[in-house]
């Protein structure tokens, strides 16, 4: 079910008045309801994942809760037994995503190596099991590190980790912030209702206007880059403005149709073409995803005894100040091939996360060889000229990370690299059509998108300068900001392609 | 408390620890930054800092990373 | 500014303020819809559909839009009839548009001209989606229709229907279709253009088309698993509600240009096959004039005005007789060569 779909706004509506209707002590049993439901319109057998995921990791931090309350006289045993069921609760619950998701790639692996013909499994990937596998892992490993009281209602628990909204393309949620919210009660408040819906409003923009007219560019240039030589590097550009239109429209639908139910999502997007550096830049964007893996992967694996062990045997041989780098970049670059695996099974995201991982990794042991030099060349701390040449160079360094989704063939690659950079013949673009009148609308349309991302620009800036956009639009008079919002409404039917929008590029994660 | 801040300004020398509240949660140290901190305290006063304990109320100020250490010793 | 700060608190005034805007949304939602979304051929179709009694109704696409003219057919039995078909029209929109003349009107007799060819296609949203429910009157129908096929489309097909047009098309074409709408003027001769011309009864006429200047031509092949059920399913609803409201339902596949039938001999084949056997199990009378009555009518490139086998208007107006004779004409006795007519 498409999230700008007629059956998802009637679904939403239904389930709003359902919400507020019924006594604010049901709210999270309807709630628990439309995830359910949304899930089963969806698709019938995902569900039984769901339950899977959600039976599995309630049952283990259930039983580690127990283990905990009678520690009594012998605490290691207990913590011992502790760490059995933690291991058997992720390996369950992560078992089943590496078996749906990465079973194949196993298998064309195994059958190029050993020229096998271990014929391909016909796998269903249920909706949201990258994301809900990884919310309730996380509660699992809270309950593990006492941070949280394991739930005891089971029902509770099933909506934390079916919530609807987060079921297409995230966020990764945490159970001390939305657990506990799920089953708080909320009161009717036009207010959230009108910013959940302005919200809704800004990411249907982003996905119409600007992700699903770059798409129509970028489908036709990368299709057959040989022919668009010229325009590899403006194909680029408007990836990049499709990839974030795409994944950060959807996910501002999301947190504005879970703000109409009174309940605050994790944001999952911080600007992150604003970034000074890739580490940065992750920690701009897919927030929710860096920050679980910081947290539950990162630290544990950085502060674990073998890391530790390794840590002091590099001070020795490396420095103090070296040394303890090498266990912190090591796990990095662990966690970024983690990253890579999660968006897909293939070669080509596993180099992509290496790719980052060691970029961070490297930017960070030899930092203050890199504070040296720039010293070296007075470039002044707060200059402005430096503040955009890091931004501009980490957006390069996405870009060049983007080539994994735009070819998979290593040789075409570096093609279209030298492509992009020895040939440039922009006006090819007005080859492409793009709707009813063929070429003859194209220029119109990259006006179109050229507007929309002067737009997202300028509120970006504001909003990278603090300014709450929502915020100011409610302080001035009624009449401006329903006029605004109203003009925004009306310039996605009358300037979006017309094709019908696109289907979420993360929705088949 | 004189080691962690001389550990702190070791790590990061443009920061102000006497007053700073919010290290973590004002996103004044990054992820890199803070398990440096912690490899160093683990060395200087001879702990192990388990990863359940670092957490943003653990690191936001001197006085909490002071309080950690002394409850692990 | 403090004071309307004060005011924009109190309940009383933010329920007005509600009000005013959700007014104000309806009210903008429906001006671009009166004044974008374009005057079509559908629009005067349905509307005379709905406001006469016609007894006979035609439904199909596009070859039974250009193919039949409901006058000529019925000449000399005294009846009424509408070509109700379009380009565009897949089985679930015949499927209304008969449940719409069935609660307006009460037709005796529908004539179904069949399309291979979208039976197997998917009715793509953003692609002429809207342009028979957007006619519909408020009716059951209507509401019927909407949740049948509204759930595929998105947010822009419900509320802002003009989105399937271009939009520098419409501009264009805005104070026209204010004054149509406004007048509620279904004049024809709006509708006529170089290459063909709206009929009061529906029928359109194409003007002919010299074989060299036939543009290119795409086939479908047909093969009966690639039919989809959604279309299936709609065709087989829209002979069961005739069946319920007591519709004498005709199926009639128009002739075809000789040289395709005879390229794609094997797809036409199939398909003749496939509808073949569904109307004979519905017991629905089939005549087709691309096998049983291939010599009833000519299949030679003047009579088309391209490859997908749309007539020019004389020849449609020549088949529509042929095909009145056959369906109508009253031979007391004598029976036809196809075998009995009901």
């Amino acid at each position: 079910m498409q999230i700008t779909s007629n059956s998802f706004i009637l679904f939403l509506v239904i389930g709003y008045l359902l919400y507020y209707i019924v006594p604010s002590k049901w709210q999270w049993i309807v709630l628990l309801g439309l995830s359910y439901a949304y899930y089963l319109i969806v698709s019938v057998p995902a569900v039984v994942f769901l339950l899977y995921s959600t039976v599995v990791t309630y049952g283990c931090a259930l039983w580690i809760g127990g283990l905990y309350a009678k520690e009594g006289a012998d605490r290691n045993a207990s913590r011992g037994k502790a760490r059995r069921v933690i291991v058997l609760g992720l390996l369950l619950d992560f078992g089943m995503l590496a078996v749906l998701k990465y079973s194949n790639f196993m298998i064309l692996n195994l059958n190029a190596l050993f020229r096998s013909h271990l014929s391909l499994l016909q796998l269903i990937l249920p909706l949201g099991i990258s994301y809900y596998t990884f919310s309730s892992a996380g509660y699992l490993l809270d309950v593990y590190w006492e941070r949280t009281k394991p739930e005891t209602n089971f029902f509770h628990y099933a909506l934390f980790v079916s919530f609807f909204p987060q079921m297409l393309q995230g966020p990764i949620n945490r159970y001390h912030s939305l657990g506990v919210q799920l089953t708080q009660e909320h009161v009717f408040s036009l207010h959230s209702t009108k910013q959940g819906l302005e919200r809704i409003l800004w990411g249907v923009f982003k996905k119409m206007i600007l992700a699903d007219w770059a798409a129509v560019y970028v489908d036709v240039i990368f299709a057959d880059p040989e022919h668009y030589s010229g325009l590899i590097l403006i194909g680029q550009l408007l990836y990049a403005v499709q990839l974030y239109g795409d994944f950060s429209g959807g996910i501002d639908v999301m947190i504005g149709v879970a703000q109409l139910f009174g309940i605050t999502l994790e944001e999952n997007f911080n600007r992150p073409y604003f970034a000074i550096s890739l580490a940065d830049f992750w920690r701009r964007w897919h927030m929710t995803l860096g920050l679980w893996m910081k947290d539950y992967v990162m630290y544990p694996l950085t502060l674990s005894k073998a890391m530790s062990r390794l840590g002091k045997k590099c001070k020795k041989a490396l420095g103090r100040k070296k040394g303890r780098l090498i266990p912190i970049c090591i796990s990095n670059i662990i966690v970024f091939l983690l990253v890579g695996i999660w968006h897909g099974a293939g070669w080509g995201f596993i180099i992509w996360g290496l790719y980052n991982g060691l970029i961070i990794a490297f930017s960070n042991y030899f930092a203050d060889r890199f504070a040296a030099a720039k010293k070296a060349l007075h470039i002044p701390e707060k200059s402005a000229l430096w503040h955009i040449f890091m931004v501009v160079r980490t957006f390069v360094i996405t870009m060049i990370g983007n080539y994994v989704d735009l070819t998979d063939s290593f040789s075409r690659m570096l093609r279209m690299m030298r492509y992009a950079l020895t040939r440039f013949a922009p006006t090819q673009i007005l080859e492409i059509s793009s709707g009813k009148l063929g070429t003859a609308y194209t220029p119109v349309a990259l006006g179109i998108l050229a507007a929309g991302c002067i737009l997202l620009f300028a509120v970006s800036l504001a909003q990278e300068r603090g300014v709450r956009i929502r915020d100011t639009l409610s302080k001035w008079p009624l009449p401006v900001e329903f006029g605004l919002c109203l003009v925004l409404l009306i310039c996605i039917p009358m300037f979006s392609p017309m094709a019908m929008a696109r289907g979420f590029i993360y929705a088949q994660f | 408390m004189e080691t962690i801040l001389e550990i702190l300004e070791d790590i990061r020398d443009d920061v102000d620890y006497e007053t700073a509240e919010d290290l973590v949660d004002g996103k004044i140290l990054n992820s890199f930054e803070v398990l440096q901190v912690v490899s160093e305290l683990n060395d200087a006063f001879d702990i192990v800092i388990p990863a359940s304990e670092v957490v943003a109320e653990n690191f936001n100020s001197v006085k909490a990373i002071h309080a950690l250490v002394q409850s692990l010793q | 500014m403090h004071s309307s700060k004060q005011t924009k608190h109190s309940p009383g005034a933010r329920l007005v303020a509600l009000l005013v805007c959700a007014a104000v949304l309806v009210g903008v939602i429906y001006f671009l819809d009166f004044a974008l979304y374009p005057c079509t051929f559908t629009r005067n179709d349905v509307h005379a559909v709905v406001s006469r009694p016609n007894d006979v109704i035609l439904l199909g696409a596009s070859n039974g839009k250009m193919g039949i003219d409901p006058d000529v057919l019925l000449e000399g039995t005294g009846r009424s009839g509408h070509n109700l078909c379009g380009g565009g029209q897949y089985p679930v929109d015949s499927l209304y548009l008969a449940l719409l003349a069935a609660e307006k009107q009460d037709p005796d007799t529908i004539i179904y001209v069949v399309d291979p060819g979208y039976m197997m296609l998917e009715k793509e949203v953003g692609n002429n989606y809207m342009v028979f429910l957007h006619e519909f009157p408020l009716s059951k129908a209507k509401l019927e229709y909407a949740f049948a096929t509204l759930g595929k489309g998105d947010f822009r097909s419900l509320f802002f229907p003009f989105y399937e047009y271009e939009l520098s098309y419409e501009l264009s074409q805005m104070k026209h279709t204010i004054a149509l709408k406004a007048g509620r003027i279904y004049d024809t001769e709006d509708l006529r253009s170089e290459t063909q011309a709206y009929h009061e009864n529906g029928f359109i006429e194409r003007f002919p088309v010299e074989q060299e200047a036939f543009p290119a031509y795409t086939p479908v092949p047909f093969d009966a698993e690639g039919v989809l059920p959604e279309n299936e399913e709609a065709l087989l609803k829209l002979i069961k509600l005739c069946r319920e409201k007591e519709i004498t339902l005709i199926a009639v596949a128009a002739p075809m240009y000789g040289g395709v039938l005879q390229s794609e001999a094997e797809s036409w084949n199939n398909a003749w096959e496939y509808f073949g056997n569904l109307f004979a199990q519905e017991e629905v009378p089939f005549y087709n004039f691309n096998t049983q009555y291939y010599k009833a009518f000519t299949h030679d490139a003047k009579a088309f005005t391209d490859y997908d086998s749309h007539l020019n208007g004389d020849a449609a107006r020549a088949f529509s007789h042929v095909l009145g004779q056959i369906l109508f004409a009253e031979k007391p006795g004598e029976q036809d060569a196809a075998g009995d007519r009901q």
